[in-house]
């Protein structure tokens, strides 16, 4: 019943808002007629329609229960943990305690820093990084109300492409959370993400997988339902499972673990599965210390 | 303390957690918070208003005076008690087992529902009666132990200030003027919680008309005193717990003005009276022993054995002096035990008659459930306050108590009322929980988890 209930309302905020909505579905749909006439030029290949669109949603990001992301990571949190205890990168665990001490992570279109803030809590020291400016500036603004945050969490708004050029092998872990749907040229900018990384360094990715259920579910459904914001995600640039694991293995990486992601909206909350036809993370290691060429 | 802020946080007058009340559950859930290395470079704040009280093990051991303020501590309290490492400092004080409850009506002596510790092969006993000082006491002297946690007495909290904005802290003013801010601000405050005030949440709450008289008494009786009786009266129920050797602990609950007159009695006109209550003629009713033959009946034709036994209470000999006293007993429930960054625990979340001894081990069971979900969302870098992880230790919770506090109202309206289908309800709910094991078990099973 809650579910159901969950949803009217959902459709109820969308009817009142659909003015403001259609504003900014019309103005995403005129940055993609432009195609290749792009007003705001990026060197990383992430597409500005894209930026400008999470730049627009500002404010919206830290209402806390509505974003979708802030559930994620209940799933994503474990699962990059995880892998940096098996990656070795931190040497005698403290019984279960998660602390991500001494490593430095870079999150690589760290949005409003949903993922890098819990990061830096567990106290790793974290670059946040995102081409949007506006974006970047509401992420600092939040990280203002934990001023343990400040010791930990430092945010650029720049380009992985700029970044990555004076970054080179400065970062024990890189992760892309739902950040490479967003991307057209993945290659390139997971060779910008690999010059970040320390060799024996982890990469960590989630995105939607691109299957006919990620395009039902996530494209359709989820936006209709109101559970997204209308014109998050284009289908198109999304990625598959197998594309993802052959490029990172052309690149020089070990694929080392992958895991499915599912969300249970009735429970409101995201699940580890085997099942990764919806989303799926993986968590790959720079093998090749082999310097990509810029 | 200068040290301790210095090391964490930036802020002067920072706390991670502040907890309001340092009664038996507010002092526990520090030492538990304290004691969970998780939570080892936070800070922690524990207001009580009462002064600090020297305690020392050895007087207490030898002591003769008893408290008449005792809990009856379930299985669960005791595992969580053990983790925080207390209870061997209670068991080596005062601490009594039980392992029989007998349990009767006003209806007949012969009809009665005991409840023995062989019943359910889980548990070592049924139930510990602690006193309240003395679990208090321990607990502080364990939150010694730990540097993360600091005790402030003698100091209230005069003014909460709970922002509508999600994100910023809650600031406090104290008596003497001070300000401090937190993450997370728990209300251990009891049942007229000024946190809860301040949460503005609905409270459901009524009242029983009546008051508990609680005294220290001394029995005569040969045998190990670990049985603790409960009579049901149509005025409200008499419970004896067992606290030493000889000596028990009193919860009379009844009518205001008779709580009142038992009060001003003489300490021999006391005993006199509780002892002609305890022993009181069975009601005559021939509609509740109709219903008591058929349910007989029906057990008889189902090969279920009753035991008829017949109920001799111990007969109470002296009630020790200034032990005696009366508090008002009732019902209540916040509809929400949470909003962003403040939380209720115990009793200012929930209230319940004292019948079954369930109040407190609700509580604990609060504290216990809070604990695991704070550090399970702190793990994932959750900051502490945040509305999603409160929000799961009040479904939890709730989903546990709100059974419970509506059994216990329903036996509370229903047991010891003499009107008569009432009083053949009480008696075949008696019959037929005696007789069948399966049923003692379930309720074993309920009251000590």
């Amino acid at each position: 019943m809650a579910f159901i209930k969950n949803v009217f309302s959902r459709l109820k905020i969308h009817t009142q808002d659909r003015n403001k909505i259609l504003v900014t579905k019309y103005s995403y749909n005129k940055y993609s007629d432009n195609g290749n006439k792009r007003s705001f030029k990026f060197h990383d290949g992430a597409v500005d329609p894209d930026i400008q669109f999470h730049s627009n949603l500002g404010e919206e990001w830290w209402w806390s229960n509505e974003n979708l992301l802030i559930h994620l990571n209940e799933v994503r949190i474990p699962f990059i943990i995880n892998g940096i205890y098996n990656s070795h990168l931190i040497y005698g665990t403290s019984g279960n305690i998660n602390n991500l001490k001494n490593i430095n992570i870079l999150d690589v279109g760290c949005g409003a820093g949903i993922l890098s803030e819990s990061l830096a809590r567990l106290e790793g020291n974290v670059v946040g990084l995102d081409p949007s400016t506006a974006l970047i500036n509401i992420a600092r603004k939040h990280a203002k109300y934990d001023f343990r945050l400040e010791k930990y969490l430092r945010y650029e708004a720049t380009s992985i492409n700029d970044f990555a050029k004076s970054n080179v092998h400065k970062f024990d872990v890189v992760i892309a959370s739902e950040v490479i749907e967003h991307i057209s040229n993945k290659e390139k900018f997971l060779e910008n993400c690999l010059n970040c990384l320390k060799p024996q360094g982890a990469l960590f990715i989630t995105t939607p997988n691109k299957t006919l259920m990620s395009k039902i579910f996530i494209v359709k459904l989820a936006e209709r339902l109101g559970f997204v914001p209308i014109g998050t995600h284009n289908f198109d640039k999304f990625i598959t499972f197998e594309e993802l694991k052959n490029l990172l293995t052309k690149l020089g990486c070990t694929i080392k673990q992958t895991q499915g992601m599912v969300y249970n909206p009735i429970t409101q909350k995201f699940i580890l599965s085997y099942y990764n036809i919806l989303m799926y993370a993986v968590y790959a290691q720079k093998i090749s210390s082999f310097k990509h060429e810029l | 303390m200068i040290i301790k802020r210095a090391l964490s946080s930036s802020i002067s007058n920072f706390y991670d957690i502040i907890i309001t009340g340092g009664g038996m559950i507010g002092s526990v859930l520090a030492c538990k918070l304290a004691s969970n290395p998780v939570f080892r470079n936070i800070s922690i704040l524990l207001i009580e208003s009462g002064p600090k009280k020297p305690w020392n093990i050895e007087l207490t051991k030898n002591k003769d005076n008893f408290s008449n303020r005792v809990s009856s501590l379930n299985n669960n309290t005791k595992v969580l008690l053990q983790k925080i490492n207390v209870w061997d400092i209670i068991e080596s004080c005062s601490c009594q087992d039980v392992s029989q409850i007998k349990v009767w009506g006003p209806g007949s002596n012969n009809i009665s529902t005991t409840f023995d510790v062989e019943d359910n092969f889980n548990l070592d006993h049924l139930a510990y009666i602690v006193e309240n000082d003395v679990l208090i006491a321990a607990v502080m002297t364990a939150l010694n132990n730990y540097d993360n946690v600091h005790v402030l007495h003698d100091n209230i909290v005069t003014e909460y200030k709970i922002s509508k904005n999600t994100e910023e802290t809650v600031k406090l003013r104290l008596k003497n003027e001070e300000h401090i801010e937190c993450n997370l601000l728990i209300g251990t405050d009891g049942i007229n919680s000024k946190v809860r005030q301040a949460m503005d949440v609905q409270y459901l709450s009524w009242n029983y008309n009546q008051k508990a008289v609680v005294a220290t008494l001394k029995i005569e009786r040969l045998k190990d005193n670990n049985t603790a009786w409960q009579k049901f009266l149509h005025s409200g129920p008499i419970a004896l717990l067992p606290l030493a050797d000889e000596i028990s602990s009193l919860v009379w609950t009844t009518t205001p003005d008779y709580a009142k007159m038992l009060l001003s009695l003489s300490e021999e006109s006391f005993v006199d009276a509780l002892n002609t209550a305890l022993w009181k003629e069975p009601i005559k009713d021939v509609f509740a022993s109709s219903v008591t033959n058929i349910v007989s009946a029906v057990l008889k034709t189902l090969n279920i054995h009753e035991k008829h036994e017949e109920i001799i209470p111990p007969t109470i000999t002296q009630v020790l002096k200034n032990t005696r006293a009366a508090f008002p007993v009732g019902f209540g429930h916040a509809v929400s035990y949470v909003i962003p960054h403040v939380a209720l625990v115990g009793d200012a979340a929930h209230r319940v008659h004292p019948l079954a001894g369930q109040g407190v081990n609700l509580g604990f069971g609060d504290v216990e459930c809070l604990d695991s979900i704070l550090s399970k969302y702190f793990l994932i870098g959750v900051k502490l306050g945040d509305i999603r992880a409160l929000r799961e230790y009040e479904t939890i919770r709730q989903r546990c108590n709100v059974p419970k506090l509506i059994a216990i109202d329903f036996i509370q309206k229903i047991a010891g009322n003499s009107w008569s289908p009432l009083l053949a309800t009480t008696n075949a709910g008696f019959q037929v929980t005696d007789a069948v094991s399966l049923l003692k078990k379930f309720f074993i099973d309920r009251a000590a988890t």
